[in-house]
């Protein structure tokens, strides 16, 4: 398992960076070591899922992409999935702060961190998944 | 609009064609950082002397492509295509250094603009350079389209020379690491190398607003050998397709290119 971590932060356009840097260091381990099947991006002080329940129950596909929840209220710890697509979605978040678009504008929490990450990786092709509670 | 030149690929006729390539991007593009990735056979070339600024050099082992013919990853893919995935290798070390550089800088490529060692590129007009200057949105690729005929009822693209906005570069960057290749399963239907990157762009919903801003014609050693009355390279023409392995080789040595990068025995 691949695991790049990084603060907590709350300004967008430095935690979409930042996600892109722990997008690098994940990409340097997985050149040395291609086949491992998993990666999380953690950026919350405790993710949950490190107290007990693995993230991903494993045979993740290369495309699929996990998050904390799809509940747009509930503020993102962490990314997970498939390192390609961990990847992806770390090398797109570079430009995330830019996108200048309201990916769900009938809801009342729009434009949260949750929302536009989610919207990023739907728009690049990925396979978006919610872990169940 | 932060524009980065990618020039990517074997050096082939590098010599012959980077005075005039140089001269053209940097009439269209005066402030582009340039990044050049070759094999590491090219370590012996002087490219840093065509650059009054340092461009970002990358010089990839090719004993280590991870794709070569006798591993088991290219043996279980119904087709293995080396003139797309040594690209997309050499496309993707490059974007991890523009990668690294937008985020040191705190800046961002919203023109990416993807060229050929071996190609001789061309803006004919002002109209042409309005063209090439035309901002990109995201996810947007300019100068390459599927092609009307659809040849063999598959995607084409031409991949002399595309432009890429900021989104849609990495994208393309990241193609050698594709997330749809999910290792033993068969994923590589599409059988060439112009298939392939047409497929990445149609899977990924990049638009694709074709117009041919660049005017780029591959430059082979015939073209160097033969020249035009005024000494101009003879470009445009398929003389090097039909000529025999061993005059190929004669006009390689006689420009001083390797062979091997046009995989002729020698």
């Amino acid at each position: 398992m691949l695991i790049a971590r990084t603060e907590f932060i709350t300004s967008y356009d430095k935690l979409f960076k930042s996600i892109a840097e722990c997008g690098l260091d994940i990409e340097a381990q997985y050149l040395k070591k291609p086949y491992d099947d998993f990666a999380i991006i953690t950026w919350g002080m405790t993710p949950r899922f490190t107290d007990s329940t693995p993230p991903c129950p494993g045979n993740v596909r290369s495309d699929e992409i996990i998050f904390e929840s799809l509940d747009v209220t509930v503020h993102q710890n962490w990314i997970a999935g498939h390192p390609r697509a961990v990847i992806k979605l770390a090398a797109c978040s570079i430009d995330i702060p830019k996108i200048g678009f309201d990916p769900w504008p009938s809801h009342r929490f729009t434009k949260s961190q949750t929302s536009t990450l989610i919207w990023m990786s739907q728009r690049i092709g990925l396979r978006v998944y919610g872990m169940l509670t | 609009m932060k524009t980065a030149i990618l020039m990517r690929g074997h050096p082939r006729t590098w010599h012959y064609t980077i005075r005039n390539n140089k001269s053209v991007m940097d009439n269209v593009y005066p402030d582009a950082d340039w990044f050049i990735a070759m094999p590491s056979c090219a370590q012996k070339l002087d490219i840093v002397s065509y650059f009054e600024k340092q461009p970002v050099l990358i010089f990839l082992d090719e004993q280590r492509f991870p794709f070569n013919l006798d591993t088991n990853l290219t043996r279980a893919w119904r087709y293995y295509i080396p003139a797309y995935w040594k690209l997309a290798w050499f496309d993707y070390h490059i974007g991890i250094c523009k990668r690294q550089k937008e985020l040191a800088d705190d800046m961002r490529y919203d023109n990416v603009v993807f060229l050929r060692p071996d190609v001789w590129y061309q803006i004919v007009d002002d109209t042409a350079k309005t063209k090439a200057t035309t901002c990109l949105s995201r996810m947007e690729i300019a100068e390459i389209s599927i092609s009307p005929g659809m040849p063999d009822d598959d995607w084409v693209l031409g991949d002399l020379c595309w432009r890429a906005g900021s989104t849609a570069a990495d994208i393309m960057l990241l193609r050698y690491l594709d997330c749809w290749q999910t290792p033993g399963m068969n994923q590589l239907v599409h059988g060439n190398s112009h298939t392939l990157i047409a497929y990445m762009q149609q899977r990924n919903l990049l638009s694709g607003s074709y117009y041919s801003a660049f005017d780029a014609m591959l430059a082979r050693p015939d073209n160097f050998i033969n020249l035009n009355a005024d000494g101009s390279p003879t470009l445009g023409g398929y003389v090097w397709e039909s000529m025999s392995t061993p005059d190929k080789i004669d006009a390689c040595v006689t420009l001083g290119i390797d062979p091997n990068e046009y995989q002729l025995a020698y």
